[in-house]
């Protein structure tokens, strides 16, 4: 029972460090992007709208979020292995 | 790298690991963070206009993707969340009066930080105190370590209140609540939140738990979800006004992506005292911080 639990509680590490690094690639990759392609455009915006800077500013910051992690789920699923939860 | 709208040249990768260590508390603790995140902003040069509004804009990415994870694990208790939010706006609108009216007594600068620092050594020593409390009641009861809580009179008090409409929690293993009870927490944490202007996570989180008696895990998740919807509302005031750097957001939410993972992921392997034991330094650190402010400012003086 315990060699068991212990089995599990070792998968679930595994599979936590593979999504950790998978996450941390893609996050890299993103950085770079990011800062190169949006800082021009951001700061144009800023500089002319206010308001519509807030919307897409807001909407940048949740569709990272989302689509990050909706590209690592993707990802184990597709290479079979199964998320921290 | 120099970042365009606010002006300033800052190490992409400082601001990423600041976002991580923020991460991780929120992650684990169901904070939003700003308390620690907002220091170390200013020591790495972010100007102070744009620290308030460019921390909520990350706070809101990075408790996204924590969220997701709690809801994953069953942690997040949605109807909970909707029905304090009422209360939370309230509260947060009634705080900010409380401000306008301390600002023309001319006592605000004064009064807001003695209260913080008060509020967050009350809520430090009463959590220290019921989790070591809740680990010996396990230890000596043999209780389920998840369901210990070392103080429940307040919430039994407060779901035996009868006013109508009832709600019930399925999520929080709660059958009949009044809907009163849960504006009314909604509404003292936003009050706090709005008069101290913070996010109120370390308040919202021993409220839930001790205040409405839901169990610790789902206490995180749910104030994660309240972090999204009052840091995501702060962040377009905010950027409205022109006090938010969303590039500098979005690099610091690359950092906190991965932290929050981290600390959601964590609390699988922590029982909710254990959780509550270690939260209990959070508002220290918050305190220490205040006071270190006021003694450089010289409002304070030994």
């Amino acid at each position: 029972m315990e060699e068991k639990a212990d089995r599990s509680f070792k998968l679930i590490i595994r599979n936590f460090l593979i999504e950790m690094v998978i996450y941390g690639i893609l996050l890299v990759v993103y950085f770079f992007l990011a800062l190169r392609y949006l800082s021009q455009p951001l700061a144009d915006y800023f500089n002319s709208n206010l308001t519509l800077y807030a919307f897409i500013g807001l909407g940048l910051i949740v569709a990272q979020a989302v689509f990050l992690d909706m590209l690592v789920t993707f990802l184990f699923n597709a290479i079979g292995l199964d998320r921290m939860e | 790298m120099l970042f365009a709208i606010s002006g300033v040249t800052i190490s992409p990768i400082l601001l990423a690991g600041i976002g991580f260590l923020v991460g991780i508390l929120g992650g684990f603790f169901g904070v939003g963070g700003g308390f620690i995140a907002a220091p170390f902003m200013i020591w790495s040069g972010v100007p102070t206009n744009f620290v308030v509004g460019t921390d909520l804009a990350h706070m809101t990415g990075k408790s996204i993707v924590a969220l997701r994870h709690h809801r994953a694990l069953g942690h997040v208790d949605a109807k909970l969340g909707f029905i304090m939010v009422i209360g939370t706006v309230i509260g947060v609108e009634a705080g900010a009066q409380v401000i306008e009216w301390l600002k023309s007594q001319g006592s605000v600068d004064i009064v807001i930080p003695v209260a913080y620092i008060v509020i967050l050594l009350i809520v430090s020593a009463f959590t220290a105190y019921e989790s070591i409390r809740a680990i010996r009641m396990i230890r000596t009861d043999s209780l389920d370590v998840k369901d210990a809580l070392g103080f429940q009179g307040v919430a039994r008090r407060v779901q035996s209140l009868r006013i109508p409409p009832f709600v019930s929690l399925p999520a929080s293993g709660i059958e009949s609540i009044s809907i009163w009870n849960l504006i009314g927490v909604g509404f003292l944490t936003g009050l706090m939140a709005g008069m101290l202007g913070v996010g109120g996570g370390f308040i919202r989180m021993p409220m839930l738990i001790y205040g409405l008696g839901i169990p610790t895990h789902v206490a995180v998740g749910t104030d994660l979800f309240e972090i999204i919807i009052s840091a995501g509302y702060g962040t377009l005031t905010h950027a409205i006004k022109g006090n938010v750097d969303i590039l500098m957001a979005l690099v610091m939410q690359t950092g906190a992506a991965i932290g929050a993972q981290i600390g959601a992921t964590s609390t699988r392997f922590f029982a909710g005292p254990r959780i509550r034991l270690m939260f209990s330094v959070l508002p220290l650190i918050g305190a220490a911080l205040v006071i270190a402010n006021l003694l450089n400012e010289g409002t304070i003086h030994f």
